[in-house]
């Protein structure tokens, strides 16, 4: 009986939502309307996956791009979450898209080494590739990059949480997943900002620096760890807001809201919510929307002319209590 | 030596090497580690999540089998019972998660018990249907925001300090002990894992005995994934992590072998407390994340190796004891 309860309320729930199933989209229904203006124009896009509210914006924006410009866009993303798991699922939707005789591919790839083989297959294939958000190991691939400086992000939201500790600060880093280079170019534009304002006359360390794999429970114990051996830790530097939050529930938990500043990445709902009650203190809205729409611009441009630059760079925006409800307005 | 005594001296060994894995972390770091917060926060907020969990996975082992199902169900349940509770329709929100859980537990329990699949299998298919169905409905969105007195489920205290998550965790565990050790039903666990032939042919019904394991892991599942809502403020797929992976670790740290047919919570309860403290103690000695799941196998395979020097003792004192017997009878 639970079963068939938790089966309705499934089906209720993907009625309401309109069925967006993980690897094809309800693009087609644009496609169909579009056809006859583009021609044969079709950009397949193949991000990371469609479950995270960052991605699902990806892919709006680049299906509301493929509208305006009037060309056929199919935004495609692996089921599995799990790293290598990923890596293949993209590798076959690059294959097909190949097949399907795609006018251009833009990719996101989970792994930029593990996705080569299947890039040089479509370059071979005479398909030209735009990098979106995450950069290819080889470079040489792909006609331009179209995403956002990891490294400046890190360094707007740290610069913002200095200025928020006036003077001297104690501060903790939670990293993201290891080796994601997210994460790694994050924490360097981070550290690059703690050097300028300690050449500034600031008292800035870090006392630590833990992985929490960007995920909100563990950056939740990890957090509580912490803080048994950093108790004076005044600062929290997080890679993304799910960890952001988890250090939120820790700070709650340990009754030092208010007196640890914290910050995380993407600006999602809940850390927009977070900030507005004084929890949280900013995040980065790594503008996920734009760099979809961005990254389909590029596509059009390389397929009619030629790529415009060899960066498309798409604006991070610190966001403090101060535009929490107006940043998404700035595009 | 009788087969009870083996299992207290396997407890209490059990037991030692927590204590030894605790030591090790207070000398290096004996402010950070040594302190009343410190305990209480791992033992009381964070330890209960692997616990129950484990304590799940061992009741499935104990029969025999297993259960990678569990986390997935926790995380469908507590996301189709989070907008209930974030409305403050807590019964309603109790019962939607209940019926998930032990739906889904219902689901593995007849692929087990009837249509006779291994239960690693059986369990593993039904961890991807539910994993698949709770993206499928959380799309993305995390659900945020629950109130005050919903949190007081792990944040209050009803009883002096101690918070109220741990106490849902102690009647658990106390619950799970009587009705192993001093049910005929929670017996027919080890029988069925022992020797499920002579079991069925006993007059005890196993197929309903294994069925209605898997329910109550589902169960088990519902609770700790309302634990998590109340816990994190939020309903999110990622509350998966490494459960899975650490509620079989307690179960195999703290002495319940994978042959089913033995073991008790209380194994379980020192398995656990093992797993979380080494993650503790890694992250207050500020070592990176990714260590604690070298060190935690490293335990693994010292306690099987452990298990098995002394499952070999045992047998050699058997031997001896009965040998002097047979003299003495002569």
């Amino acid at each position: 009986m639970g079963m068939a309860l938790a089966m309705t309320l499934g089906m209720a729930a993907c009625g309401s939502t309109g069925g967006s199933s993980a690897a094809s989209t309800g693009s087609s229904a644009a496609s169909t309307s579009t056809a006859a203006a583009a021609g044969d124009q079709k950009v397949t896009v193949i991000i990371k996956n469609t479950t995270a509210p960052f991605f699902i914006s990806m892919k709006e924006g680049a299906e509301a791009a493929g509208k305006e410009l009037g060309i056929n866009v199919e935004v495609k993303a692996p089921t599995e979450t799990d790293e290598s798991a990923g890596n293949s699922q993209q590798t076959q939707l690059a294959e097909e898209a190949i097949a399907n005789k795609t006018s251009c591919l833009v990719m996101c790839p989970v792994d930029k080494e593990g996705i080569m083989p299947a890039i040089e297959k479509v370059t071979e294939a005479g398909i030209p590739v735009v990098e979106l958000n995450s950069r290819l190991a080889d470079e040489s691939k792909a006609e331009t990059f179209v995403g956002l400086e990891n490294v400046k992000q890190g360094y707007g939201a740290m610069e913002q949480l200095l200025k928020g500790l006036d003077g001297e600060g104690k501060i903790l880093i939670i990293e993201g997943s290891t080796g994601a280079q997210t994460s790694i170019d994050r924490i360097e534009g981070a550290k690059q900002a703690i050097e300028d304002a300690n050449a500034n006359g600031g008292k800035f360390e870090i006392l630590a620096s833990q992985s929490a794999n960007y995920n909100r429970a563990e950056a939740l114990n990890v957090v509580q760890n912490l803080l048994q051996s950093y108790p004076d830790a005044n600062a929290i530097f997080c890679c993304n807001d799910e960890m952001a939050l988890g250090s939120v529930e820790a700070v709650n938990a340990a009754g030092k809201t208010g007196s640890i500043l914290i910050s995380g990445a993407d600006a999602n709902d809940d850390a927009c919510a977070a900030i507005k009650e004084g929890t949280m203190y900013c995040t980065s809205y790594g503008n996920p929307y734009m760099q979809g729409y961005e990254g389909v611009q590029a596509a059009y441009d390389v397929l009619n002319g030629g790529a415009k630059t060899d960066f498309y760079e798409v604006d991070t925006v610190v966001v403090t209590s101060e535009n929490v409800d107006t940043f998404k307005d700035q595009k | 030596m009788s087969k009870s005594k083996k299992n207290v001296i396997d407890l209490l060994s059990r037991v030692l090497i927590l204590l030894i894995i605790m030591a090790v972390m207070a000398c290096l770091k004996p402010e950070a580690f040594l302190t009343a917060t410190n305990f209480s926060q791992v033992v009381f907020q964070q330890a209960p999540f692997t616990m129950l969990m484990a304590f799940g996975m061992s009741m499935a082992i104990i029969t025999g089998g297993i259960d990678i199902s569990m986390a997935s169900v926790m995380i469908l349940s507590s996301y189709l019972s989070a907008t209930s509770f974030q409305q403050g329709n807590y019964v309603l929100g109790v019962l939607i998660a209940v019926a998930v859980g032990m739906g889904f537990g219902l689901l593995s329990g007849l692929l087990v018990s009837k249509v006779n699949i291994a239960a690693f299998i059986a369990t593993y298919s039904v961890d991807f249907i539910a994993l698949g169905l709770a993206y499928v409905i959380c799309d993305g969105k995390y659900i945020y925001g629950f109130p005050d007195a919903f949190r007081g489920l792990t944040t209050g205290t009803l009883i002096g300090g101690i918070p109220n998550i741990a106490l849902v965790t102690f009647i658990v565990f106390a619950v799970l002990y009587v009705l192993t050790k001093k049910t005929r039903y929670g017996r027919g666990f080890y029988s069925i894992g022992f020797n499920p032939k002579a079991t069925k042919l006993s007059g005890i019904n196993a197929d309903w005995t294994i069925c209605s394991v898997y329910m109550m892991n589902g169960l088990l599942a519902a609770i700790t994934g309302i634990l998590f809502l109340s816990r994190l403020n939020a309903a999110d797929p990622s509350i998966k992590g490494t459960l899975t992976m650490d509620s079989i670790a307690a179960a195999l740290i703290g002495g319940i072998p994978f042959s089913g047919g033995e073991g008790s919570v209380l194994n379980t309860v020192v398995g656990a407390l093992i797993i979380v403290f080494i993650r503790n103690g890694m992250n207050i000695l500020n070592v990176p994340t990714t260590w604690s799941q070298t060190v935690v196998g490293l335990v693994i395979m010292f306690a099987l190796i452990y298990g098995a020097l002394m499952d070999k003792v045992y047998e050699a004192i058997s031997r001896k004891q009965n040998q002097k017997k047979a003299l003495a009878a002569e």
